[in-house]
């Protein structure tokens, strides 16, 4: 966990390396984490709210007030705490990319994030939100990817009972789909 | 692909008339002023104007009611949709298919963070949005409607559900906004001063009552794990999006069999991700590599993702060319010489805006394109004789046809109005809302008619509708072929 255990990263991340701060987050059932405020960083609203209290000044982190994310559950943080210190150590800071950037969908799944995401799906939900509250972008990829592999071996009517979606289309309207989607379906139903 | 296109085409609108309403609730004076918030029809639908600003636009629509009704064939509107993600313009047919498009309509909205708009713009910027934010709930209410008419004729898309997201990203603003500040308050930060935060959270939090309408009530923070999820439509638009768009093209066409919403997503995605351009660069921008890329957007996606698209139905076919410049008639000529080109602005700000003053009027340059700008008279003559210049230096010569990226073979408008346009680095749409409505009632397209309320407001400031136009929609194949001729 530590931050000088990190891959080198941009001056500022060298200069908060260097004094080692630690950040408290406090999940919302009021558990406290202790993390490296680098590790933190990679949680672009944790970074917001950093730099908000750093303001010009270099606070005193270890008389700070734990940051409260209280939208996010104390087992769900330990978790995503746990693959933000992973993926720092292993990749260092998630690059800035344009918001156009569509890297994301060629990119595969490491083994280690495909071992760390299998749970149960209530938990696999939970971690896409907790992600996608705390603007992580690459574990919210991992999870959706995740759920995308699930939905490709699922036929319509499996999906719609698995993930208790209703059917609003009238039977005019799926039949011109599915006419539609004749060149897939054939393809689905060879497989 | 052309064959799926038309047999498409053809299931969806083959007598898929839709009678536009004219039985909607009664038009509402407002007192001059735009707050039709608390005053409007209740539950029926509001008031999206003061009489002046109707007034004015009726004026100024009046002008090329007969282009439209005789000799236009496409109107495109532009806007600054999605500024970072790349949706481009909403495209009407209104001769006899209409692609409406409303999936943006709030996300547009959701995307624009309250805090976003207070730092950077203070809080007369934030009180627009939240003017617009009206507007596009009614707008969206005005959209179920149609849906609910159509019962399934004719081809029209609206993620209704879009609504109930677009209030979860508002609360989950506010939610962000007001413990990102409270947390500075309780950490006593000394940067930011405690009783500018305080103002800044109450002004947020009473806008957004005005926007809920609720002004009892205020709970809108978004607890973003404590729920229980128990649908995948639960989760976020964007984590959604994402996972059906990393299902591969061929698990993307399967699933949007789903749900409604999950096809109105993969398509608006498609549109969005596929193109991948973004509408302000066009405007400021002359010969990037974007406009190539917008200009042959739609054919991409046809050769690229033939199937999985084929869903998609543009407006108009991008490999149009025209070969023949089609006759102007008589009743749509110019007052304006038709090499006169529109003038291009460097910024992405709006001509038009429902508050601007009566006693402005509303330019017509009626040619090959049409452009229905606002302004000074005189100030649109100078700017206009200047872009005359310009244009025949050739700078501009190809402008009105990069946007849409594609040339016209027929009379079209080109409207750019939206006020505001962007709130931060994201769009508003204020403008596909807006004219939306207002062309509802000028369009021979029986869809568009059904703009029920915005119809009646219409009809009722004397613009005269088309009421002897009830024939079913037909389409005959090859509309979109240069080689067409011109309606009758």
């Amino acid at each position: 966990m530590a931050a000088t255990a990190g891959p080198s990263t941009g001056s500022g991340d060298v200069k908060a390396a260097a004094v080692a701060p630690k950040v408290r987050l406090q999940s919302g059932d009021k558990e406290i984490f202790i993390v490296d405020l680098p590790v933190a960083k990679m949680s672009k609203v944790i970074k917001g709210m950093i730099e908000d209290l750093a303001g010009e000044e270099d606070p005193n982190w270890d008389t700070l007030e734990p940051i409260p994310l209280s939208n996010v559950s104390g087992p769900i943080l330990r978790k995503v705490i746990t693959w933000m210190e992973h993926h720092y150590k292993n990749d260092g800071p998630e690059p800035e990319r344009p918001e156009d950037d569509l890297s994301h969908f060629t990119d595969e799944i490491s083994d280690w994030d495909e071992e760390y995401i299998k749970v149960d799906q209530g938990t696999l939900f939970e971690l896409i939100l907790a992600s996608n509250y705390l603007n992580i972008k690459k574990l919210r990829t991992v999870g959706c990817k995740t759920v995308a592999n699930v939905l490709r071996k699922l036929s319509v009517e499996e999906i719609r009972e698995k993930y208790n979606i209703e059917n609003d289309f009238t039977p005019e309207e799926e039949e011109a789909i599915r006419k539609e989607n004749e060149w897939c379906e054939d393809q689905d139903a060879s497989k | 692909m052309d064959g799926s296109f038309v047999a498409y085409s053809r299931q969806r609108w083959a007598n898929g008339a839709v009678y536009g309403r004219t039985d909607g609730p009664p038009d509402r004076q407002t007192d001059g002023r735009t707050d039709g918030r608390t005053d409007g029809w209740t539950d029926g639908g509001r008031a999206v104007a003061t009489i002046e600003q109707w007034d004015y636009v009726k004026r100024g629509l009046d002008d090329w009611k007969a282009g439209w009704r005789d000799g236009l064939n496409y109107l495109i509107v532009h806007d600054n949709f999605f500024t970072g993600r790349g949706n481009m313009a909403f495209s009407f047919d209104v001769k006899s298919r209409v692609v409406v498009q409303t999936v943006g309509l709030m996300e547009a909205l959701a995307n624009c963070l309250v805090e976003d708009l207070l730092d950077e713009n203070g809080p007369d910027e934030a009180s627009w949005v939240y003017e617009k934010a009206w507007l596009l709930n009614e707008m969206d209410r005005l959209m179920a409607s149609i849906r609910s008419s159509l019962k399934g004729r004719g081809y029209y898309t609206c993620n209704l559900k879009i609504v109930a997201a677009t209030e979860r990203k508002l609360e989950e603003s506010c939610d962000r906004y007001y413990r990102r500040f409270a947390a500075t308050n309780m950490l006593g930060s000394k940067g930011i001063s405690s009783a500018k935060i305080t103002d800044k959270l109450n002004f947020c939090q009473e806008q957004y009552r005005i926007w809920k309408g609720l002004v009892h009530h205020y709970n809108p923070l978004w607890w973003a794990t404590d729920g229980f999820i128990s649908s995948l439509n639960d989760l976020p638009l964007r984590s959604l999006e994402d996972i059906l768009l990393f299902t591969g093209t061929v698990g993307q066409a399967r699933i949007r069999r789903v749900c409604r919403r999950w096809g109105t997503i993969i398509r608006m995605s498609y549109i969005s991700k596929c193109l991948n351009v973004q509408v302000p660069d066009i405007w400021t921008t002359v010969s990037s590599w974007k406009i190539r890329m917008l200009s042959k957007g739609l054919s991409v996606m046809v050769t690229e993702h033939t199937h999985a698209i084929a869903f998609i139905r543009p407006s108009v076919h991008p490999s149009v060319r025209p070969s023949v410049r089609p006759p102007v008639r008589p009743s749509t000529r110019p007052s304006v010489h038709p090499s006169v080109r529109p003038p291009v602005r460097s910024s992405t700000r709006p001509f038009v805006h429902p508050s601007v003053r009566p006693s402005d009027s509303v330019e017509v340059t009626n040619a090959h394109d049409i452009s229905v700008c606002c302004g000074n008279r005189k100030k649109l003559q100078r700017n206009l004789e200047v872009l005359e210049g310009a244009d025949a230096s050739g700078e501009l010569s190809s402008f009105h046809s990069k946007p849409s990226g594609f040339r016209l073979a027929r009379v079209w408008v080109h409207v750019d109005v939206a006020s505001p346009v962007h709130a931060g680095e994201r769009a508003t749409g204020f403008g596909v809302a807006l004219l939306a409505g207002l062309c509802a009632s000028y369009s021979e397209s029986l869809l568009l008619r059904g703009f029920p309320e915005i119809a009646v407001i219409a009809d009722k400031f004397s613009m005269v509708s088309t009421p002897d136009f009830s024939g079913p929609l037909t389409r005959k194949p090859g509309i979109n072929d240069a080689i067409r001729p011109p309606l009758q």
